[in-house]
């Protein structure tokens, strides 16, 4: 069970290794990290297979995480993707983009991570 | 069908009095006419035969004697009478007699009916030059005008002018612009000019008391109203012709004009249908025309309108004008053939109509297309009822084309009426705001003539007096003029001297106030393209800080259980210090990233305190990046681009005022962001908007380059891009002055320089220089 996280804040690893801790610890979710969305292209190129959530942050310098979604949904069809995007910018007009571009579900910052883990844990047959 | 028996009636009057005009003026200036009657035929026949010397003054006689027998005699003897006067005159070399004979030949063609003579007018004008009479140019002059085809006689017709106005006599300029007149109404038939010309004389008559003119002129007016089917401005125009007529004094005149005013009242009256008063008015017309030209002209009408009444007189009273018309001059025939042709046609008797339409058609004195029209129709309509159907169809298509070009004409007068209407109108209103005027300006010179008088007496009696008086006092005067002009001088120039610095001192604290209001005004706007930047820079740490808070409590939670276990994993407890610690350092680090933020942007409002300080030149760089970038993201969301930066490592800390600084690299990123927003927008396939920062080390030097690939700038806008206020961006976007502020704060504030390069036109590259040392 692999997850992709995708965003330009460096520190955003430690903090989801130490937020799922646990589920790392189990071995239930695995857990890998890019910082830019051509970072996470390169990535997917190489693991396509094995992730099954792409977790992305929409704004970042370069590709954006919108652009990312267009890619991800355009390159690889199969098997489908899941991709949860999150944004600073609490706005309808970033959402329905990416709801537009076949995103499966949008956060807000600042995440909520109880929330997300549940939402994780829906999307993922455990 | 009514414009038929106007245009005959208006050619026919127009021929009356230019022949009349003629006679009027032949007798010879040297031998002023007797104010008693003008001699009688049978008295000039007697003078004739007593004077048959081959001399001037029998080729007068002879010319009289035609001009009074014109209408009475047939025209074989009146042009015997004008041969012999012509052939008299060349024996005697006598051009004045020549000339006139010439003209009179071309009348006694009119009463043949033959086309006028062009070519004995063209002859009789270098004659008419040589007469001392100068009246007889301008006659031949207008009847050239008046016969030659169409505007041919334009030329003619201004010569007539010309000469006329040149020998000042308003008489001959009246009937220079009746015959204008006549050339307009019957040559180009121009209603408008027509009406213009005949107004014309109205005012130069007037002035010099020429009744006939003025009687005539109006005759003319009435006539083209009724042409244009006004009847209300036709009768207004023949009833004061009518009473101007009365007040002529000659017997002959007074009658004959009384009756063709009389007449054109009831011809208004016969347009409008009304009969029974036209023929009354008529009637009135006969009683006084009897045995005169009008007579004629007066019965032809009553015929007409007996037939329009169908009224059983129509036919005899018609036949009886036929008769008297054969009997004198056929100028009338075409006119009462018709009218008996329309009596035949309406009685059912087609081969009578025929035979009068015919009549009419052939009729060789016909000129007026209206009346060959009638009788065309008139033909048409016989043949169609004597089931000859070729003649009857030829007749018709004939009809069509005549009736198609008077319709045009006829399009043309209600706009011509009303064009003429509002002209009179304003001449009227120019001409009464004249006349006040000329009087308000007499009475005035005559009161100021009568205060020049009394101020004159006045002065004679003060001169005296005054002479003695400033003698005396001339030299005194004279120097305390001198003394108070220069003291004017001085207390003016000194007074003008304190407004100017007043103004001066006032207008420099007003630029000043200006000054610091735009710059101030500058701060804020970018700062207000901050805040959104700076809400968003500041989110991201708050959340790291919050974030690792949170998760240190869990591992310190955990942690804690871990210890009140009784076998205790050791590597488990020291990889949860770990993490505590590394959590501890990034709330701090993101808690001062937060700090340094917000002190950046108080450092950016508060006004400059002008302190250097040294600074990481790198580190502001990159801070003002991001700012910038966030800044416009907030604005447009959809907006990405590439910050690309390329640091020197080994940066000296360069001495600078922080906050200036960063204001200078935010608006030089703000730039470079706008522009690669606009290029971004013209949807350039493949372009990848990027913006660089760079810093390099340079002797003792610090230099900072800000390039872009966006839309570059042309060398003219390079030019002028430091200076105040000006800006490519659309109104209300840029104050204009936020680079003129950066040059100002590199060069002056920091003893640096700042330059521009944009070579290609599609990229641009700003150079910061900050000295060091």
């Amino acid at each position: 069970m692999q997850i992709l996280v995708v965003d330009d804040e460096t520190d955003v690893r430690d903090l989801f290794q130490q937020r799922f801790r646990r589920e790392i610890r189990s071995g239930e979710w695995t857990f890998s990290f890019a910082f830019s969305g051509e970072e996470a292209l390169e990535y997917l190129r190489a693991h396509h297979s094995e992730v099954l959530i792409i977790l992305s942050d929409i704004n970042m310098p370069g590709m954006s995480g919108l652009d990312l979604l267009s890619h991800v949904k355009e390159e690889f069809e199969m098997p489908p993707t899941t991709m949860m995007m999150i944004t600073a910018y609490g706005d309808d007009d970033s959402y329905r983009k990416a709801m537009a571009l076949g995103a499966n579900d949008f956060l807000t910052k600042p995440v909520d991570f109880a929330v997300l883990k549940e939402k994780l844990a829906h999307l993922l047959p455990s | 069908m009514h414009s038929t028996l106007v245009s005959g009636l208006g050619s026919a009057r127009w021929l009356l009095s230019i022949l009349l005009l003629l006679m009027a003026h032949t007798p010879s200036p040297a031998q002023p006419r007797p104010a008693a009657a003008p001699p009688t035929p049978p008295q000039l026949w007697q003078a004739l035969r007593e004077h048959p010397q081959p001399d001037t003054a029998r080729v007068r006689l002879l010319l009289r004697l035609e001009e009074v027998t014109y209408s009475l005699l047939p025209p074989d003897r009146l042009d015997s009478l004008v041969q012999q006067a012509l052939l008299l005159s060349r024996q005697l070399n006598f051009p004045d007699g020549q000339a006139r004979a010439m003209l009179r030949r071309v009348g006694v063609g009119f009463r043949r009916g033959t086309p006028p003579d062009l070519a004995l007018l063209r002859q009789a004008l270098p004659l008419a030059a040589r007469s001392a009479d100068k009246r007889i140019s301008v006659y031949v002059l207008s009847a050239l005008a008046n016969y030659s085809p169409g505007k041919e006689g334009l030329p003619y017709l201004l010569r007539a002018r010309a000469a006329a106005r040149a020998t000042g006599k308003p008489a001959l300029l009246a009937q220079e612009y009746l015959s204008e007149h006549r050339y307009f109404n019957l040559v180009l038939h121009d209603n408008y000019q027509a009406l213009q010309a005949a107004s014309r004389v109205l005012p130069v008559a007037r002035r010099a008391g020429l009744l006939l003119e003025e009687v005539r002129a109006l005759e003319s007016i009435g006539d083209v109203y009724i042409y244009l089917d006004d009847y209300e401005q036709a009768r207004a125009s023949y009833r004061q012709e009518l009473s101007r007529a009365r007040a002529l004094s000659d017997t002959t005149q007074r009658t004959r004009w009384v009756s063709t005013a009389l007449t054109g009242l009831a011809d208004c009256d016969r347009f409008s249908g009304r009969y029974a008063l036209a023929l009354a008015g008529y009637e009135r017309a006969l009683r006084l025309a009897r045995g005169t030209s009008v007579e004629l002209l007066v019965k032809v009408r009553v015929a007409d309108t007996y037939e329009r009444q169908h009224s059983p007189l129509a036919l005899p009273y018609a036949r009886q004008v036929l008769r008297e018309v054969n009997q004198t001059r056929n100028i009338y025939r075409a006119w009462v053939c018709t009218t008996l042709g329309q009596y035949f046609l309406r009685t059912n008797r087609p081969d009578s109509a025929v035979y009068y339409g015919r009549q009419a058609v052939q009729e060789k004195a016909m000129q007026e297309k209206e009346t060959l029209r009638d009788a065309v129709l008139l033909l048409a309509q016989a043949y169609a009822q004597l089931r000859q159907y070729g003649p009857a169809y030829a007749y018709q298509r004939r009809y069509a084309g005549l009736r198609d070009s008077l319709n045009s004409e006829a399009t043309t007068r209600q706009a011509t009426a009303a064009r003429f209407a509002d002209d009179m109108a304003r001449q009227k209103s120019r001409i009464g705001l004249l006349t006040r005027n000329q009087q308000l300006q007499a009475d005035a010179a005559r009161r100021q003539r009568l205060l020049l008088f009394a101020a004159l007496a006045v002065l004679a009696l003060l001169a005296g007096l005054g002479f003695v008086l400033w003698r005396a006092n001339r030299r005194q005067q004279r120097a305390n003029e001198q003394l108070s002009q220069l003291n004017a001088a001085v207390t003016a120039q000194r007074g003008e001297l304190q407004t100017q610095r007043d103004q001066l001192d006032a207008s420099l604290t007003e630029l000043q106030a200006t000054q610091a209001q735009l710059i101030q005004k500058e701060k804020m706007a970018s700062l207000g393209e901050l805040t959104a930047g700076i809400a968003h820079e500041i989110q991201n740490p708050l959340n790291f800080v919050n974030n690792f808070a949170e998760v240190s409590t869990e591992l310190l939670a955990e942690l804690e259980e871990e210890q009140a276990k009784l076998i205790r994993d050791a590597d488990l407890e020291a990889e949860l210090v770990g993490d505590l610690r590394q959590n501890l350092g990034k709330i701090s680090h993101h808690g001062r990233r937060a700090a340094a933020i917000v002190r950046g942007m108080l450092e950016h409002s508060r006004t400059s305190t002008g302190e250097r300080a040294p600074a990481d030149v790198n580190r502001l760089c990159e801070e003002y990046l991001r700012l910038a970038y966030q800044g416009l993201r907030a604005n447009d969301k959809s907006f990405n681009a590439a910050l690309e930066t390329d640091f020197a490592l080994d940066l000296p800390r360069v001495p600078v005022v922080g906050a200036d600084v960063g204001r200078v690299l935010l608006n030089l990123f703000g730039n470079a962001f706008y522009a690669v927003q606009k290029r971004q927008q013209t949807g350039e396939t493949g372009y990848a908007p990027t913006v660089r920062v760079s810093t390099k080390h340079t002797g003792h030097q610090v230099e900072i380059c800000v390039a872009d690939n966006g839309t570059g700038m042309p060398a003219e806008v390079q030019a002028k891009i430091f200076q105040p206020f000006f800006t490519t961006k659309p109104t209300g976007e840029g104050t204009g002055l936020g680079l003129s502020l950066s040059y100002d704060i590199i060069t002056q504030g920091h003893g640096g320089r700042l330059t521009v390069e944009s070579p290609a036109g599609n990229f641009t590259e700003f150079l910061i220089s900050l000295p060091f040392n």
